[in-house]
């Protein structure tokens, strides 16, 4: 790309410049990731020096039902939130741009803020949404539609809805800002030329539009994706390091910490928490891989 | 006329889309004005989720939540601040430098690094939080502000984000300065006032990261002088349902106010970076 002089100097520049990352990430990152991978190896004796036993702690995860459901449910978890999030993001992008000139600025910025609260105010927030009987869900969505109330939290049911509602009321607004930013950047001419042609709105939003920020969508999806597969704060505050009522809400990082600091020990805790990789590289895939199928040709 | 007729739906579609949003964007922030007013409500108020404005404007409970009954809570934010403000700048001077070097040049084991920050996003810190946990305790930095703030500073993200943003700065500027004798370090800094948006946008989303963090800081601050917000908050929520829930709400509402007031700061900027970067 760039040809230089004084070749060594500048390497020697280029070395000062990029080493502290680096060297960061080896300490803080990388030894942590391989202590991890032995750590899962061994025993979980808790005093005195365990033992190497292999991939005994793997072997019995594949084996054990709580793993599973925690898979299926953080799979269920990342996709519902991912769908909804996106969607309505989608949705308000495309409102705020079409609102009033001087509403806009204040309109993105107030739908951010919910993603500036931490997670644990937002659980205790929530907490009190889907409270009982008194909740704001039940009062104002379950009882004037004719439903019964519904106990958010202790009902299996719908514990799951609950966290959903949960990450969406907070990501939105972020996915929506980024959204903005993306249909904002398409360049005017095309758009103009495809509605001249006659191109009807529905054509030029999945024919032109998509394709045109399916960048800016796959950052989110790895985003949510990430975000959900570590997500901790939220389910750990509503219900305290648990799954909840029938384990309808565990998710794969509440396990891991149930598993090194409830019961079983730190090697089958590590062996949880690295299992995780693998479903999260998978899900990636997935996601990476759909939009191409869509719009295979779908560019211009 | 057919024209004039065009123009005043376009204005009613204008005026019943704006009202939408508004109203979705109300359903979004409802929460956080009723935690607000929630400060101010006594436990039988805050159940009652029919009341919304209380009864009575007191300061009682910021007295409570001020005077260290529940918690310490001038403690904890300014403990919150100090480690979100420096992870938010030590990941960004760290992730620029590193992005500057692997968005300029071309040499070789540049896309092994680029995976590696791949690497970091996919497997972020509270993966390992329980590895890191241990390593930390060995370093000697367990229940000191350090062992929360410095593994903060790696971000995966950054490294990536700022590898595509230098690519954006024109290549002949660098080779200006080089020519003209200028070291790599001054040439960085002589490029840095071009990405000025970029490192505000980074900085205030890795500060939010940092303040919103609870595994890491849950397990490596262990005493309540340590703590931070979100973890004395929550030690606060699961002490009793008995105690006041108003100087949660209070202590929750404070709490939001440094991350409000740095996002309107940064509003700007973050927009401009965000468009540019979408664009390119």
């Amino acid at each position: 790309m760039l040809r230089y002089s004084g070749f060594f100097r500048i390497n020697l520049g280029r070395l000062f410049l990029a080493t502290p990352f680096f060297l960061f990430l080896l300490v803080f990152w990388a030894t942590p990731l391989g202590e991890g991978l032995l750590l899962s190896l061994e025993s979980d004796t808790l005093w005195g020096e365990p033992s190497f036993v292999g991939f005994k702690h793997y072997k019995e995860l594949l084996q054990d039902s709580r793993y599973w459901h925690s898979v299926a449910n953080t799979s269920v978890f990342a996709l519902c939130t991912i769908t909804f999030s996106i969607g309505l993001a989608l949705l308000f992008a495309h409102g705020i741009r079409l609102s009033l000139k001087g509403l806009q600025g204040p309109l993105a910025f107030a739908l951010v803020v919910p993603g500036l609260c931490p997670p644990t105010v937002l659980a205790l927030l929530f907490l009190l949404v889907f409270h009982g009987k008194e909740g704001l869900l039940n009062r104002w969505l379950m009882e004037p539609l004719g439903f019964e109330t519904v106990n958010w939290l202790s009902d299996p049911n719908f514990i799951m809805p609950a966290i959903v509602i949960q990450a969406v009321w907070r990501w939105t607004g972020f996915m929506t800002f980024f959204l903005l930013c993306a249909l904002n950047a398409r360049p005017r001419d095309v758009l103009d030329a495809a509605a001249i042609d006659g191109v009807n709105i529905w054509q030029r939003f999945y024919k032109i539009t998509l394709p045109l920020i399916s960048p800016t969508i796959t950052f989110c999806l790895i985003y949510l994706l990430v975000d959900c597969f570590a997500q901790f704060a939220g389910s750990y505050v509503l219900f305290g390091g648990s799954g909840g009522a029938n384990d309808a809400g565990l998710l794969l990082v509440t396990y891991a910490y149930q598993k090194a600091f409830v019961g079983g020990g730190f090697g089958s805790g590590a062996a949880v928490s690295l299992s995780i990789l693998p479903w999260l590289a998978g899900m990636l895939i997935l996601v990476a891989l759909v939009p191409r199928y869509l719009w295979k040709g779908a560019r211009m | 006329m057919e024209r004039s007729k065009n123009v005043r739906t376009s204005r009613i579609a204008t005026l019943v889309v704006s009202l939408a949003t508004l109203l979705a964007a109300f359903i979004f922030l409802y929460p956080l004005f009723w935690m607000a007013l929630g400060s101010f409500k006594s436990n039988i108020e805050i159940f009652n989720t029919r009341v919304f404005w209380p009864n009575e404007w007191t300061g009682h409970y910021f007295g409570i939540l001020l005077s260290g009954e529940y918690t310490n809570f001038e403690r904890t934010l300014f403990n919150s601040i100090g480690i979100s403000i420096s992870q938010g700048i030590g990941a960004t001077v760290l992730a620029a430098m590193a992005g500057y070097i692997i968005g300029t040049y071309q040499f070789r084991g540049r896309m092994t690094l680029v995976t590696l920050g791949f690497m970091v996003v996919l497997i972020p810190a509270q993966m390992v939080a329980l590895p890191l946990f241990v390593w930390v305790n060995a370093l000697g930095l367990f229940d000191s502000p350090l062992g929360v703030a410095l593994p903060g500073m790696v971000s995966g993200l950054g490294l990536l984000f700022f590898a595509r943003v230098f690519r954006l700065v024109p290549k002949e500027l660098i080779e200006v300065a080089h020519m003209e004798g200028a070291s790599e370090w001054r040439t960085f800094l002589s490029v840095l006032p071009l990405v000025r948006p970029f490192l505000i946008a980074f900085g205030f989303a890795h500060f939010v990261l940092a303040w919103h963090a609870h595994v890491i800081p849950m397990l490596i601050l262990h005493s309540e002088e340590a703590r931070t917000l979100p973890i004395s908050l929550a030690a606060l929520y699961g002490s009793s349902l008995n105690s006041p829930q108003a100087v949660l709400m209070a202590g929750s509402t404070i709490g939001m106010i440094p991350l409000i007031t740095l996002f309107a700061m940064a509003y700007p900027q973050l927009k401009s970076a965000l468009q540019e970067f979408v664009a390119s």
